[in-house]
């Protein structure tokens, strides 16, 4: 989908939840040091990331969604313009929109204070992933490394 | 089960067993600190030693990751183990220190951690750089990362060569290609890399150590083969692809010459590409023995120049080399008519060099 300069929200609410969802600028080509989704992905790709996330109640403890794109022949699809193959979608307040961008395998280096940090999505939610039948067990055991699939 | 892509009969490698251990979910397997030992990695962070028959023969009693996340690289150095995980980089004494042993935790993921020649220890941290370590005695272990300044290189894979121009690390950096630095390097050094566009380099391994020249194959995750007999001043790699490669690319190996490319869809050996590269022959336009072994891969390495160690979505293969690659028709027969083609690519290579900018790093040290 093109540069964004304001928030587009998507026309379809999620079928499960029926949460509402919205491209945002951020993710879409205005901040160079955030998360870009890819420039080739279409609107309604994105939106079903977030919609099977919903479908398959993949969230975390906190409540945020994650999810994935899979191609015809079954393959794990990048969505992001790092290689990324799992989407996050940041748990949204009562009655708004839903965003999400997609997440870099590797915990950055950052802080030093930080040691332990548990990866995202958390293991379980690769588990959970492989038995809605999204990604192949195969696919789940790479993920969890940080590896493409 | 195993299939010949090419019609002639091999090794049969349906009998290849799985093997798994008890309450061990392996993520990552590959030597051991000798000879005939083999180690793995669990998928919450354990370490487990085997012989060769893949018995045990010891394992630490828990996790030295703090995270408990997957291992994805181990690597033996003096008396530290290196361990990886997305989330961070752990140093573990064998021995103890005055009694007590210690670990050192770098709060950063990486995509595998290897030993150097040189005894560094490296990982790739993916868009953070590179991370050495020089070990020294102690608790203390001081942390170089070396990354690209404001630009964004996706360090995903190292190796490290040894030539007559001195010591190497040679990177597979995603869009940025194959990507090559002296190493050890006076101050920060630099990275010599090359790319095209649609380029996704994914793994890279070499031709041999102590060559003329650094010489190495790299694979792209679309299976493009990228060959070059000097990673650092050679502008214009061969570029290859075979369509009888499917699936998405994960390693590439080199034993004896010939190339093992692993694949989600398979193992490919690649007949005695690499040693024919390196004679000067045309691989481009002539054919290749190609094998294709049809296995569920998940990773793979190479053990003692003996062993392809497997790992599979349900467990761990211990593949013999030179019965994997035994069963393909010899380099001097590989212009028979049922071996396969490669389609050869001539990509506007884009040549990058740019300086690298060093930043030093204290590690967590924590009690074992």
């Amino acid at each position: 989908m093109p540069t964004l300069t304001t928030a587009v929200v998507h026309g379809t609410r999620t079928a499960r939840s029926n949460y509402q969802y919205q491209f945002t600028p951020k993710h879409h080509g205005a901040d160079v040091n955030a998360a870009q989704w890819l420039l080739g992905l279409r609107m309604e790709e994105e939106f079903s990331v977030f919609d099977q996330a919903d479908m398959h109640e993949l969230s975390d403890q906190d409540g945020n969604l994650y999810g994935v794109l899979r191609g015809e022949e079954g393959n794990l699809l990048y969505i992001g313009t790092w290689h990324q193959q799992v989407a996050e979608f940041p748990v949204a307040r009562a009655g708004e929109a839903w965003h999400g961008y997609p997440l870099y395998p590797l915990v950055d280096l950052g802080p030093e204070n930080r040691r332990g940090e548990k990866g995202r999505p958390a293991k379980s939610l690769f588990d959970r992933m492989a038995h809605a039948g999204l990604i192949s067990r195969r696919d789940r055991r790479r993920l969890l490394k940080g590896d493409h699939a | 089960m195993s299939q010949n892509s090419s019609g002639w009969s091999g090794k049969d490698l349906t009998q290849t067993s799985i093997r798994r251990f008890r309450d061990f979910d392996v993520s990552w397997a590959g030597p051991g600190r000798k000879t005939g030992e083999l180690c793995f990695g669990s998928e919450d962070g354990r370490i487990l030693l085997t012989n060769e028959e893949l018995i045990p023969t010891g394992r630490f009693k828990d996790s030295p990751i703090p995270s408990n996340e997957a291992i994805n690289g181990i690597a033996f150095l003096n008396d530290l183990i290196a361990l990886s995980t997305r989330c961070e980089v752990v140093f573990v004494s064998q021995q103890s220190v005055n009694g007590k042993g210690f670990r050192s935790i770098f709060p950063a993921g990486a995509h595998g951690v290897i030993a150097t020649l040189s005894g560094y220890c490296v990982a790739p941290l993916g868009r953070s750089g590179v991370m050495m370590v020089k070990p020294s005695a102690g608790e203390q272990q001081p942390v170089t990362i070396r990354r690209v300044p404001n630009e964004r290189f996706d360090f995903y894979k190292v190796i490290n060569i040894s030539s007559p121009g001195g010591e190497l690390l040679v990177c597979a950096t995603r869009i940025n290609g194959v990507a090559a630095m002296p190493f050890p390097s006076e101050g920060a050094g630099f990275v010599s890399s090359l790319t095209y566009p649609g380029l996704d380099v994914v793994d890279v391994c070499s031709l041999g150590q102590n060559l003329q020249a650094p010489a190495i194959a790299a694979v792209s995750s679309d299976c493009t083969l990228i060959l070059s007999r000097d990673a650092f001043h050679d502008p214009k790699p061969t570029t290859i692809k075979y369509d009888e490669i499917k699936g998405t690319a994960y390693r590439v190996f080199n034993y004896d010459g010939n190339l093992i490319l692993l694949t989600s869809r398979a193992i490919y050996v690649l007949a005695a590409l690499g040693r024919r590269f390196l004679a000067n022959e045309p691989i481009g336009s002539r054919p290749t023995p190609v094998k294709a072994v049809l296995l569920e891969t998940v990773d793979a390495n190479l053990v003692d120049n003996r062993w392809l160690l497997v790992v599979m979505a349900d467990g761990v293969s211990l593949l013999n080399l030179e019965g994997l690659v035994g069963s393909v028709p010899s380099a001097q027969h590989a212009d028979v008519p049922q071996d396969v083609s490669p389609v050869e690519s001539w990509p506007d290579w884009q040549p990058h060099r740019t300086g690298l900018e060093s930043v030093s790093r204290e590690m967590a040290h924590a009690g074992r």
